[in-house]
């Protein structure tokens, strides 16, 4: 069943994406804080480059006057250490620099504090960012130094390419352990599901396996304890009211026996007289009884499943030819047609004989009592389902499909679910003798085969029994 | 005819030898599975009617001891549980027949009967009055006119002549011939019955009547004799 749900239904799938969505999103966060915080360490860094070159040319300045600031911006214009400088009137004509001259800065491009920041074409033709500041040396004299702020730019970039693969490798670290952590969840939960699957098909003994990890085990050990000691308590539940009914049954069977016993030995002692008859009646009421007391018990083995004799592959065409032939001098004494359909391949079912040949017995027995017509008839037909393609020498396996349809009254759509339930007689059903468990009875075989009994309308009229058995198709010789 | 009794109901052992006496047939009651065992080891018996739940040692366990020591003597057991499975459970287990209690006094008698006569017809062709069965070229004739049976009727009409003058019941028809061990709801039997007599009473293309060689017995059976 669980196997069936989409898998977004499940509350483990839907709790790691949830986890891991939030996760992503906050990982995200402290990486786009830690890029912006870097960026803006670096560039104050530079700036403090600059502001420090700038107090150096300053002091050159005044201690050598704009000769020796001069020569001193020609020296290091001349390094490649990436610095800019600029020495001019403040009319804009160059004194001294490695720039030939400051552009026209817009509103945008002037900072705070005499900081500004442009870009500049270089030799090769490279647009390259330029960060600097530009102070008034007095004497009509200003002073522009900057930097070159590719270093700035490749370290940032690098930086956020570092930042973008950590992110790809959490992402991924992720998704895998939340698939494995869902796959871990699922499978310790399927097992769980599989047993209570097989506990409802009717197999009370079945138990979770419990995993013991050092004695302890975890909280699906304890889950699976817990359902198990739930279990034998059902278990010894219904074994107990099982036992209790049975004995009762049985128990019961003796002294009707007994009382039989002795009703027949009146009845022929008696001569022929109305007394007799009191008596026979009397035989045929503890007779009846008794039939119900063996159905029931017959039901209680079968749906226990304890059988003395192993089972045996049945071939379910022979056991459909037989019973026809057993049925066709009663189908047509009540004026009906038999019609017999059977497939080419041999169908052969795992399971009890007896118990077969008493439930399809029971659905015609059924068809001719109570799907009675004059003139209609019944159809016995078995269809072979194989599921896909053995090769000849396998035994293909697969479904028979054993139809009883009879062209009588039917049963209304919304009482047969009723109808294999334990003393259930319709209305219709209630003049003609019975007991009421004869389809709970052919439900019970078939449910022991591992198969299904359902019921449709026949065409035009009547009721079809359809018997859904697994089998072993051709192939077994 | 001589039958050994094991039941340790003795209430019930009382009335059956009573019933059975009544018919001519002796009964050596005893009460559990050791005593039996000794009965049988010391006594001639044509017949024994084992009851399968027993204390000490069962039913199951009696026969199985007896046959390793080489009785074949024929055994029916008489079982209070009547499931099918049961019922199939008692056949493997080594008896030769079974009768789920209660079962009518007839049932019985008729089974004892055909138990303790097992053997006498071992022929493969058979003759009662004018009907004659072959049963390996598989044909049957009635007055010197073939009558032609289907595979089934033609066991039935077998199992009848084997057992020629004596009571078959329809739950043995079912059980030998059929091997159904399960009680119909509908009178199937008695239906396919009526079918088989016609075709081996009413022969030859202007279907005259001949003597009835198949009769039913009301609320029993029925008995094939000439």
């Amino acid at each position: 069943m669980i196997d069936r749900l989409p898998f977004w239904r499940f509350v483990s799938v839907r709790a790691v994406i949830l986890y891991f969505v939030f996760f992503t999103l906050l990982v995200s966060v402290v990486f786009v804080i830690f890029y912006v915080q870097a960026g803006r360490e670096l560039r104050v860094s530079g700036d403090s480059f600059v502001a420090r070159e700038l107090e150096l040319l300053r002091l050159t300045y005044s201690d050598q006057g704009l000769a020796g600031l001069t020569r001193a911006i020609e020296y290091r214009g001349g390094q490649p250490r990436g610095y800019i400088y600029w020495l001019a009137r403040s009319s804009g004509i160059k004194l001294a620099g490695n720039l030939d001259r400051l552009p026209n800065l817009r509103a945008s491009e002037a900072l705070d504090d005499g900081w500004v920041r442009f870009v500049l074409e270089d030799g090769s033709g490279l647009l390259v960012g330029i960060r600097g500041r530009l102070v008034d040396l007095g004497s009509d004299v200003v002073l522009f130094v900057g930097r070159d702020l590719a270093g700035y730019d490749r370290l940032r970039s690098r930086l956020g390419w570092a930042l973008a693969y950590a992110l790809i490798v959490v992402v991924g670290v992720g998704l895998v352990s939340g698939f494995l952590l869902v796959r871990f969840l699922l499978i310790r939960l399927s097992v769980i599901n599989r047993t209570s699957s097989a506990i409802m098909g009717g197999d009370l003994s079945r138990r979770i396996p419990v995993r013991l990890r050092g004695g302890r085990g975890d909280e699906f050990d304890f889950l699976a304890r817990n359902l198990n000691s739930m279990l034998s308590r059902i278990d010894s539940l219904v074994t107990a009211h099982r036992e209790v009914a049975n004995n009762i049954a049985h128990d019961l069977r003796s002294p009707l026996n007994r009382l039989r016993t002795r009703l027949t030995l009146i009845e022929r002692d008696l001569p022929l007289s109305g007394e007799s008859d009191a008596v026979a009646a009397a035989i045929d009421e503890v007779d009846h009884i008794l039939k119900i007391f063996d159905a029931v018990l017959e039901l209680a083995q079968i749906e226990a499943g304890s059988f003395l004799t192993p089972p045996c592959l049945v071939d379910l065409g022979a056991l459909v030819r037989d019973l026809a032939d057993l049925f066709l001098p009663s189908i047509e004494a009540a004026d009906m047609r038999l019609d017999v359909r059977l497939p080419p391949d041999r169908a052969l079912c795992f399971g009890h004989r007896q118990l077969l040949v008493q439930a399809v017995t029971n659905l015609i027995e059924n068809a001719l009592k109570y799907g009675h017509r004059a003139g209609g008839t019944l159809t016995l037909e078995l269809r072979v389902a194989a599921f896909g393609e053995g090769s000849v020498t396998d035994a293909m396996t697969g479904e028979a499909i054993l139809m009883v349809s009879d062209t009588g009254i039917g049963i209304p759509s919304d009482e047969r679910s009723r109808v294999i339930e334990r003393f259930v007689r319709l209305e219709t059903a209630r003049a003609l003798p019975g007991h009421g468990l004869g389809l709970s009875l052919v439900s019970a075989i078939v449910a022991a085969h591992g198969g299904a009994l359902n019921f449709s309308d026949n065409v035009p009229c009547g009721l079809v029994a359809t018997l859904t058995l697994p089998i072993r198709a051709g192939g077994v010789n | 005819m001589k039958i050994l009794l094991a039941e340790d109901d003795v209430k019930a052992a009382t009335l059956l030898t009573s019933g059975l006496s009544a018919v001519g047939i002796s009964v050596v009651h005893v009460c559990d599975g050791d005593s039996g065992l000794n009965a049988v080891r010391d006594g001639d018996f044509d017949v024994l009617v084992i009851d399968w739940m027993m204390p000490g040692c069962d039913g199951f366990t009696m026969v199985e001891r007896l046959r390793l020591e080489g009785y074949l003597v024929p055994v029916i057991f008489l079982t209070a549980r009547g499931s099918i499975d049961d019922r199939v459970a008692g056949l493997r287990a080594g008896g030769d027949d079974y009768l789920v209690k209660p079962y009518a006094l007839a049932e019985l008698i008729a089974r004892l009967e055909v138990l303790a006569s097992r053997g006498a017809t071992i022929d493969s062709r058979l003759l009662v009055g004018d009907l004659s069965l072959d049963c390996v070229a598989r044909c049957c004739f009635r007055g010197g006119v073939e009558v032609f049976l289907n595979p089934r009727e033609f066991s039935v009409l077998e199992y009848f002549m084997r057992h020629e003058g004596q009571l078959v019941t329809r739950s043995m028809l079912l059980e030998h011939v059929w091997d159904y061990h399960f009680d119909p709801e509908t009178n199937v039997i008695d239906v396919y019955i009526s079918r088989l007599r016609q075709k081996i009473d009413r022969i030859g293309v202007v279907g005259e009547d001949c003597v009835s060689l198949l009769r039913t017995v009301r609320g029993r059976g029925y008995i094939l004799e000439s």
